[in-house]
């Protein structure tokens, strides 16, 4: 390769880099404990909590509505989900079906009891302030389109990385660290090795955190579009007397789609469903598909099935992009493995801004030659 | 270290193997449960795993 055009790759990987270093850092940083989330989450639950009746009988879905109704009179409800590793509903509620995210309250209930349940995490949301900070950095939908862009950079920034990769290791083997040389060159080679056997990992975290930033767009896209046609296939006046049962809602609904099991419950008149039906997300059973929610129509007014329809390509790639960015889907040893890659990535980073500041003292000319020198 | 120059394949033979593997288990994890975990796990350890075999390639005598 010629030196004009490694000079030309060599901008667009110092460019590309820097721009987008010091949120990589910060989402680095803010990723690391994320990867834990479920561990740290039960670490900071206070008190642990058991159910009051362990191994009882579970409220049916009906009285845990009426319970949480009853808490939050005059108030209606718009979505119902399920922890997984606890006998808890969750409900949440607010004074309309459609009412914003601020003015929507969390209530987690003990399914065996109908009493209240510490929220997972307690109640400090030192997790969810690592969260957002990560997902928009506080800015909503600006800061994820923008945190989204840096990681385009970051992809661009790895493809000539790896361009680069070549014109400097001519003349070594894979793997080779110059320890005997300057610290530059040293750490020009640690900066090589980390950045090219981790490019695979880099390039999946990267764009699928890309795809993640695009999540409010895709979902809008697919509620005024595939939502909104089964809906206009299924819309009637909205609900005027007392709701149908939503144990035997659910119940349909699973009876509809064999191999799927309940992921929550969306309430009529609720962002994701009509004014007269419950939609019940469902999701498959398989490590691939318990991905993929898929929701099923039920009329809130006699309880009758109306539809199922698969999510779009669009919604399944989004859904299939969380897992992949966060490493949460294989286990412990995985989530382990993420974190190495992670503070892998973080060194590659810092070791990127050092050979910047190196390459400024020097002279972009003497160190090419001292880097592609054996 | 070399004496002459390498061939593009000589040179990314290594980091393709490890892109393929990496890959091939972070998408492995993702379809298959249980014992064939650990192997999509032990693939997606394959850069670090490359890492600390450069290492100790290298701090052996000759």
């Amino acid at each position: 390769m010629k030196i004009e055009t490694i000079r030309g790759w060599s901008f667009v990987h110092k460019w590309t880099s820097l721009v987008c270093t010091l949120f990589l850092l910060m989402l680095c940083v803010t990723g690391l404990p994320l990867i834990f989330h479920d561990e740290i989450d039960r670490a900071l639950t206070r008190e642990i909590w058991t159910p009051a009746n362990p191994g009882g009988p579970h409220l049916t879905l009906d009285e845990i509505l009426a319970v949480a109704l009853e808490r939050r009179p005059g108030e209606v409800p718009i979505f119902m989900s399920f922890d997984i590793d606890r006998p808890v509903v969750n409900v949440t509620t607010g004074p309309r079906a459609n009412a914003p995210g601020a003015e929507m309250r969390f209530m987690p209930i003990d399914r065996t009891s109908g009493e209240p349940a510490p929220p997972v995490g307690g109640e400090g949301a030192v997790m969810e302030f690592i969260l957002q900070l990560h997902t928009d950095m506080f800015l909503g939908l600006p800061g994820m389109l923008f945190l989204g862009f840096m990681g385009l950079l970051f992809a661009a920034a790895i493809v000539s990385g790896v361009v680069l990769y070549a014109p400097f290791m001519k003349r070594l083997d894979f793997g080779e660290v110059r320890r005997e040389k300057s610290a530059r060159v040293k750490w020009l080679d640690y900066h090589n090795l980390l950045g090219v056997v981790a490019t695979g990992w880099l390039l999946v975290v990267g764009l699928t955190g890309v795809i993640n930033t695009l999540e409010q767009p895709i979902l809008d896209a697919w509620r005024y579009t595939e939502l909104a046609d089964l809906v206009a296939e299924h819309d009637g006046p909205p609900l005027t007397k007392a709701p149908a049962s939503l144990d035997a809602a659910v119940a349909r609904a699973v009876e509809a789609a064999p191999g799927m099991e309940l992921q929550f419950v969306s309430f009529p008149g609720s962002a994701f469903s009509t004014d007269g039906h419950y939609a019940v997300f469902l999701h498959g059973k398989t490590p691939l598909t318990e991905h993929i929610i898929t929701p099923a129509l039920i009329d809130a007014a006699d309880g009758s099935f109306e539809g199922l329809r698969e999510m779009p390509w669009y919604v399944k790639a989004l859904s299939l992009s969380r897992p992949l960015h966060f490493g949460d889907y294989g286990g412990l040893i995985l989530k382990i493995l993420w974190a190495l890659l992670d503070i892998a990535t973080i060194v590659i980073l810092a070791s990127g801004v050092y050979l910047w500041l190196a390459k400024k003292r020097i002279g972009e000319k003497r160190f090419i030659e001292e880097a592609r020198a054996r | 270290m070399k004496s002459g120059r390498q061939s593009l394949f000589r040179i990314f033979r290594y980091p393709a193997l490890i892109f393929a593997v990496s890959v091939a288990g972070l998408v492995a994890a993702l379809l298959v449960a249980g014992v064939a975990d650990l192997a999509a796990c032990a693939a997606v350890a394959a850069p670090l795993i490359a890492t600390f075999a450069c290492r100790l390639r290298r701090r052996r005598p000759d």
